[in-house]
């Protein structure tokens, strides 16, 4: 058997010491009404060689960004992943290594995520970020309960211009706690509209505004006046942010917000359909004490030594069982290795560089794209990676039409905040070289001509 | 085994490296992007900039591979030593799972592709879910969890969206024995349920009484660890089924030992109508200093409608489609389709095994534990004399009375001999709990080191129990001040602590 070290010979020596003959005497007491009886209704075991031919069959029947242009975001996004990275988590000590409860022996763990704790907080601006979430949508969503929780006002206004993907989460997750969720909705620009978010905080007291930002459209939201009508309303400012925009980009301590969370895929996290992600969450000093997930903290040992534990347990299910702040028992620890040792590579010189590599190519792709007769930019305003498109017919259409040549053109956004299906979703990171972002103008261009409609 | 070598505890190789924050100096750079051949962008308005570049350090890739390897040497791990960490299963972790999950075709693909782009891996996914179902002898599977307690909180949210479906709305009550993993009541309350604990016998056993007496109108479920946490199997499980189900609740399992089980019994067929497994257990995805982990429910027929969406099928022409579900939304906890990564990880553990190789590894996980159980029986007292599956509890009460040490301190001496600690003070219904899982991946001699370790502790014990409330020695660090750390919290590096 392949990851069983005993022969025969070493279970029947085995069975002897314990005055036993056969492996089965020790499954004697089962009942015999819930024994299976027969074999699992399963191929017998293949061969390494097999296994890995398996998958090599299933990959080859799939087409992944690195065949295919890609300008795909939408929350995932395919990003540079330097080689140290996977030199470094593919060691033994970081791979299989337990969660850090027995500090003496996890210091490597452990100092790694108080580094990618400080690199958050950092980078956010807040007091105090977690070990690391899930990924950015479960994050939000545990967000959203230390902020009702904490202010006791149980409705959670999410605006139409949040991930659908994450507000479904989030919804589910409210659901069951008794949370009332509202829906704060889009202006014309395409960001959250203010007046109609007074509006609706003037209407119902709100536990928690979540503010996007840049929200799904790619747009860059009117933080400051947004988190201010917010706050004056005694709501819990809750920012969802790309952490990637953040090398240029306000940070969320800048206009006020309470708590942060994120997906942080993008640094140096394969896309992998979808998981395992990255979610990160920070908060202001006064939230320490309520948001969920690991946290560690430095501390002295007692040989005089600076190290570092768990800590501020007492929030968690092992110890609250039913009183915790959140059931999660996990974080996202090698992910989270992932990103700090990226975090790391990136470095104060590296991350303006990402913010402007991204930023020049997405205004490139603009450029290029207001070019081309019957494509317009719906929503103009500022933006950091992503952009809506409008076409002159379905988005869906245009990538059927660029899939056909070998490029993955974006998210059709029927139905997302005020979008139509002629509306599409276009990301553009650093990976996209000039020469990709020229063909995807030609491709608009050919689109467009073929029996356009015009606008 | 010589007894020399186990009185030498082993000692750590490298020293405490620095913070990331004090390394590198200005200038210095890791990654690099392409030269952009564009045009310039305008200039992003002051008024949405930061006020200050994020305080970043400046390292060369050099100096990073440095100090991440520094970090490393600091860990124990599965390739150092033995894991017996009960309830966990730290088994070995196979490469070849790796290197599939990380294959170009299956790790660069994005949850926004075409299904025509993606049929390679619908296909596996839909294989993992149809093998997982045989395992544990259910209808369907759901992968999303990325967790074992985001398995609960969906298997949670399934129950009670089953019972709303009857317009059975007043159950609002799931009951918990006291023997229970601390997830357990956590999700249940966090889904807006009641956890009702009820108690357990003293082997961590339901007691059909306190059952009897606890179901009602109220009744929404029970969650059931079985094998339980101390290791033994709960023997009236159809009896416990059939009483729960008269009540109008559903049974869920928590599939956290489900390592003792595998090929010998079913969770299906025991009367449980969802169960969670920890794919970061039983199927050898590794740990990574916490995860990421996934935690797939499977459940029976009639509560497949509640699963999240999309569901993945296979249609006549044998291509893959993703069905949407009318419900599926009213249960998604994830923003995609779950822990894809991990869960091909633990397909290529199922393949490579087969049906042969998993009843292989519960004989042996089990043969391990009864092994270690049985020779150790003079060194530590174990909680109950019948047989155990894949794990046993021990309690360090007899070590506390005759020489004043503690469980904690026999955990931190394990150390010193370069082996993990066991699970200590789980569960909670067992005094001075000692509670361990050795895996079926630990050899005849590893077991062997284990029990000598044990005994050179036990003498230690007898006669310089100081040298164990000082325990480790031989570590990077020593015992840690925690009541400090959560005090006095110090989350985030601004600089050398002058502690």
């Amino acid at each position: 058997m392949p990851y069983v070290p005993h022969a025969d010979e070493d279970i029947r020596q085995m069975l002897a010491v314990m005055g036993l003959d056969s492996i089965d005497q020790l499954f004697d007491h089962l009942p015999a009404n819930v024994r299976l009886g027969r074999d699992l209704d399963l191929p017998l075991g293949l061969s390494e060689e097999e296994v890995r031919g398996w998958f090599r069959c299933a990959a080859a029947r799939n087409h992944g960004q690195g065949e295919l242009v890609s300008f795909l975001g939408g929350g995932v996004y395919d990003t540079v992943i330097p080689a140290v990275i996977d030199a470094l988590v593919s060691r033994s000590e970081f791979l299989t290594a337990y969660t850090p409860y027995q500090p003496e022996v996890s210091q490597g763990t452990l100092q790694a995520i108080y580094e990618w704790q400080s690199f958050i907080c950092r980078l956010t601006g807040m007091a105090v970020a977690n070990a690391s979430m899930y990924d950015g949508a479960t994050a939000l969503a545990e967000a959203c309960a230390v902020a009702v929780h904490a202010n006791r006002k149980l409705l959670v206004v999410l605006p139409a211009t949040l991930n659908p993907r994450w507000a479904r989460v989030v919804r589910t997750s409210m659901r069951g706690s008794g949370i009332q969720v509202s829906e704060a909705p889009a202006g014309p620009q395409g960001t959250i509209d203010p007046d109609a978010l007074k509006k609706l905080l003037a209407s119902a007291p709100a536990g928690a505004f979540v503010l996007p930002n840049p929200n799904y459209l790619g747009l860059i939201e009117p933080v400051d006046d947004l988190a201010a009508i917010a706050k004056a309303a005694g709501a819990t400012v809750i920012a969802a942010v790309n952490p990637v925009s953040l090398s240029l980009l306000k940070t969320p301590a800048e206009y006020g917000a309470d708590l942060v969370v994120g997906e942080a895929q993008p640094f140096g996290i394969p896309c992998g359909w979808g998981g395992p992600l990255l979610g990160f969450l920070a908060c202001t000093d006064e939230q320490k004490r309520r948001i969920p997930g690991r946290i560690v903290g430095r501390t002295v040992d007692n040989r005089g030594n600076n190290g570092y534990v768990l800590t501020l347990q007492t929030r968690e299910q092992h110890i609250r069982r039913e009183k915790a702040t959140s059931n999660i028992c996990s974080n996202q620890g090698l992910n989270m290795m992932r990103a700090t040792i990226y975090l790391s590579m990136l470095g104060a010189g590296g991350l303006a560089a990402l913010g402007e590599a991204n930023r020049v190519r997405i205004e490139a792709l603009r450029t290029r794209a207001r070019a081309v007769a019957g494509v317009t930019i719906p929503f103009d305003g500022p933006v950091f990676n992503e952009t809506v498109l409008r076409l002159p017919k379905p988005a869906a259409e245009f990538r059927a039409f660029a899939r056909s040549r070998g490029v993955l053109a974006g998210i059709p956004l029927d139905g997302v905040a005020g979008c139509g299906a002629n509306d599409l979703l276009v990301a553009v990171t650093e990976k996209r070289s000039a020469a990709q972002i020229d063909q995807y103008g030609a491709l608009l261009a050919e689109f467009a001509a073929v029996g356009g409609k015009g606008k | 085994m010589m007894s020399e070598d186990v009185k030498k505890p082993s000692r750590w190789l490298g020293e405490l490296p620095g913070s990331v924050f004090d390394k590198g100096g200005p200038g210095r750079r890791g990654l690099t992007f392409a030269r952009w051949e564009g045009a310039p962008a305008p200039e992003l308005p002051a008024g949405l900039r930061r006020a200050a570049p994020a305080d970043f350090p400046a390292l060369s890739e050099p100096e990073v591979m440095r100090h991440f390897t520094a970090l490393s040497n600091l860990n124990h791990h599965i390739e150092r030593g033995m894991y017996p960490l009960g309830s966990c299963t730290m088994k070995y972790n196979p490469r070849v799972n790796e290197q599939v999950a990380a294959m170009a075709g299956l790790a660069d693909l994005h949850p926004e592709q075409d299904v025509a782009d993606i049929q390679g891996l619908l296909g596996a996914l839909l294989h993992l879910e149809n093998a997982l179902c045989e395992i544990t002898g259910f209808a369907a599977c759901s992968l999303m969890p990325a967790a074992g307690a985001h398995g609960e909180y969906l298997g949670m949210l399934v129950i009670r969206a089953w019972h709303q479906s009857r317009g059975d709305t007043a159950r609002d009550e799931i009951l918990i024995p006291d023997s229970a993993h601390g997830t357990n009541p956590a999700s249940v309350a966090i889904m807006g349920m009641n956890p009702r604990t009820i108690a357990s016998r003293p082997d961590g056993r339901i007691d059909l009484d306190a059952l009897r007496s606890a179901v009602g109108p109220r009744t929404a479920g029970i969650m059931i660890t079985n094998p339980n946490t101390l290791g033994l199997f709960e023997n009236d499980i159809r009896e416990v089924s059939r009483i729960v189900h008269e009540a109008g609740g559903r049974l869920y399992m928590d599939g956290a030992n489900l390592n003792a089980i595998l090929g010998k019994a079913r969770p299906g067929d025991m009367g449980f109508d969802v169960v969670h497994m920890n794919l970061h257990k039983t199927m050898s995805t590794p740990h990574g200093g916490g995860g990421p982990g996934a935690g797939p429910i499977c459940v029976a027929a009639d509560l497949a409608p509640f699963l999240p969406g999309p569901r993945i099928a296979q249609a006549a022409d044998g291509s893959f489609t993703l069905e949407r579900l009318p419900r599926q939304d009213d249960t998604s906890i994830h923003a995609y389709y779950g822990n894809v990564g991990v869960c091909l990880r633990a397909l290529a553990y199922i393949l490579r095994n087969g049906s042969d190789g998993l009843k292989r590894v519960t004989e042996c996980a089990v043969l391990n534990a009864n092994y270690l159980r049985h020779q150790l029986k003079d060194v530590i007292e174990i909680e109950h004399a019948e047989g155990c599956l894949h794990e046993f509890v021990a309690t360090g009460s007899g070590w506390k009375r005759d020489f004043g040490v503690r469980t904690l301190d026999i955990a931190k001496r394990l150390l010193d001999y370069g082996m993990h600690a066991p699970t200590v003070y789980f569960p909670l219904i067992v005094e001075e709990a000692f509670m361990v899982e050795p895996t079926e991946t630990e050899s005849r001699e590893s077991l062997d080191r284990f029990v000598a370790v044990m005994k050179a502790i036990r003498i230690e014990a007898e006669t310089d129990p100081d040298l164990l409330h000082g325990a480790p020695f031989h570590t990077p660090v020593g015992r840690m001040d925690e009541a400090r750390a959560a005090r006095d919290p110090d989350l985030r590096w601004m600089g050398p602590c002058n502690c």
